[in-house]
């Protein structure tokens, strides 16, 4: 499978580099991939990924890069073949100007919590989300972008009741 | 026009272990659609990490999760010594395993109590947490803790599992394989949990595909999702274990009751191979804290950890840019992806059945409190006694 995997990275041209790493006696190596990816291209690549076989979302990271905002999709692929699974990390950034991206939901429901999520905490957009709610958070702070003014002052509220 | 009448479950109630919210549109006793509320308990610990050195942030990890915790730091240690490259004595992997399969059979235990409670077996709920006492004995045995075990370092363990508690751990681990059968039995070959649980909560394989299931919730709906199976991590890698899956898949409370079961005779099988194959040699990788800091300040570069958890694989993501904190630090609980299965498994099935199938995804969420039922504009307030009421009174029904 990852040499399937590696053929279509190099086939469409993308930029990722492989990790593997040893554990127990036997050190059996686990496998991990890292793709950059352009966002305009991310939808397509999901969609392509069904190739070899339901790909599952386990989460998308995400963290204020200062001039930017990084996500990264944590795919498992491969995962029903024993000592098979391959995690595919597919790394996106979105420029602070200009935070949209495609939404993956319509290929993997399962993506619109943690979608939804990211909404809340860096305040990217999704383009075709269903829900815009928020899932964990009350106000409008964005708690992961670093110079955000309303966490600060959240943070200095909370700490002063806290001292009283 | 078709009245319905809305029914929201929590953010406080005794099916849940913590605060969350299912919103429930009813026919009658009929559920037509569901959706649920989450964040009634966001801690923001992502963000204290990211003020902490990562030694410290272990045991806010530990902390993510009263029940799995070690669960967190396998995936958070796992993720920092990916990112600084970190070799893990073997001997830490194999006690790290123990520690983690211990851990399993608790949190099954207590999941299977809290099941038989809300179905109205309160008998078979204390007989189940009688029996989880003996496993939680080990675990202070080795640790020095019931919860919060203080195991983990980066680099390996802080504690080592000497030949001489060996008995200890294999008087538990026979003491679970025989009363197995006895619990298969009790779980399993009962008419009324059996009426109680077949065909109720269904999920079907393609949907716990969609929705990104995990653990026994995605297996019991026959996926073959198990990373103990499929990604070679701690011992697993040398163990090579079959993912629990049952034999004709239903995706119903019934077989998730059965997944679990089954795994706690797993874990005994893990655990004794462990114990046999137990390799010699350090625990740790750099056992000088203050060293071990120091070096971890100077990692640049990402990590991914996973941990296959009693409820299945939780996630950490982090990375480090030369600082004493780390810059990114993500965190998914099994709960994350496993919530978005309820509306499916809700759908036109009994509010007696609702305590139970809410239940059967062993959400990671506490309890206590009321429902208040909303009968047109009539707002009713229903105390969490009658939707218990309800379930037993549906189990008495059956039985008789």
């Amino acid at each position: 499978m990852i040499n399937e995997i590696v053929k279509f990275l190099d086939k469409e041209g993308f930029e990722y580099g492989i990790k593997k790493r040893p554990s127990g006696k036997k050190k059996r190596e686990h496998t991990q991939i890292w793709v950059n990816l352009d966002r305009s291209k991310l939808k397509d690549f999901v969609k392509s990924l069904f190739k070899f076989g339901f790909p599952h979302l386990s989460v998308i990271s995400g963290a204020d890069r200062g001039d930017h905002v990084e996500l990264i999709y944590h795919f498992a692929l491969n995962y029903d073949k024993k000592f098979g699974e391959i995690v595919l990390n597919v790394r996106v950034s979105l420029p602070k100007a200009d935070l949209e991206i495609d939404s993956i939901t319509d290929v993997i429901p399962g993506s619109i919590v943690t979608e939804r999520e990211k909404m809340e905490f860096l305040g990217v957009k999704f383009k075709g989300i269903t829900d815009e709610s928020h899932a964990f958070l009350v106000g409008e702070e964005k708690p992961w972008i670093k110079d955000d003014e309303r966490t600060k002052k959240l943070v200095r509220d909370t700490y002063k009741e806290g001292k009283k | 026009m078709k009245k319905t009448v809305s029914v929201p479950i929590g953010p406080v109630h005794p099916a849940l272990k913590e605060p969350i919210r299912a919103n429930l549109e009813l026919d009658g006793e009929r559920v037509v659609s569901a959706s649920v509320e989450v964040g009634y308990v966001h801690r923001g610990i992502e963000w204290i990490g990211l003020r902490r050195n990562p030694i410290q942030s272990i045991y806010i990890a530990e902390r993510v999760c009263g029940i799995c915790s070690i669960s967190h730091p396998f995936a958070y240690t796992q993720a920092i010594e990916e990112a600084g490259d970190i070799e893990v004595p073997e001997r830490a992997d194999y006690i790290r395993t123990i520690i983690a399969e211990l851990e399993r059979i608790h949190s099954h235990a207590l999941w299977a109590g809290v099941a038989a409670h809300e179905i109205g077996f309160d008998t078979l709920m204390h007989y189940t947490w009688k029996v989880r006492e003996k496993v939680l004995d080990v675990l202070e045995y080795l640790t020095g803790n019931r919860v919060n075990y203080a195991m983990f370092q980066i680099g390996g363990v802080r504690r080592d599992i000497t030949k001489e508690q060996y008995p200890k751990i294999i008087e538990a681990v026979e003491y679970y394989r025989g009363l197995l059968s006895k619990i298969s039995d009790l779980f399993l070959n009962d008419v009324t949990i059996r009426k109680r649980t077949r065909n109720i909560g269904v999920l079907s394989k393609q949907k716990a595909l969609e929705l990104c299931a995990v653990g026994p919730t995605a297996r019991a709906s026959g996926v073959k999702k198990d990373i103990r199976y499929s990604y070679a991590y701690g011992a697993y890698g040398d163990i090579g274990i079959e993912p629990v899956i049952p034999d004709d898949p239903v995706g119903d409370v019934y077989d998730r009751i059965l997944v679990r079961v089954l795994e706690i005779g797993q874990s005994c099988d893990i655990i004794e191979h462990c114990l046999d194959a137990m390799p010699s040699g350090e625990i740790i990788a750099e056992p000088n804290v203050s060293k071990l800091l120091f070096s971890l300040r100077a990692i640049n570069g990402e990590g991914f950890g996973k941990h296959e958890a009693p409820r299945g694989e939780v996630v950490h993501y982090i990375r480090f840019e030369g600082k004493e904190s780390p810059t990114a630090w993500k965190i998914r609980a099994p709960t994350y992806n496993n919530i978005q299965t309820w509306p499916e498994m809700l759908m036109d099935e009994e509010l007696a059945d609702v305590p139970i199938i809410l239940a059967s995804i062993d959400p990671c969420i506490s309890c206590t409190d009321r429902i208040t039922v909303k009968r047109g504009s009539n707002v009713e307030e229903l105390t969490s006694d009658y939707l218990h009421k309800l379930s037993v009174e549906k189990t008495r029904r059956l039985k008789a």
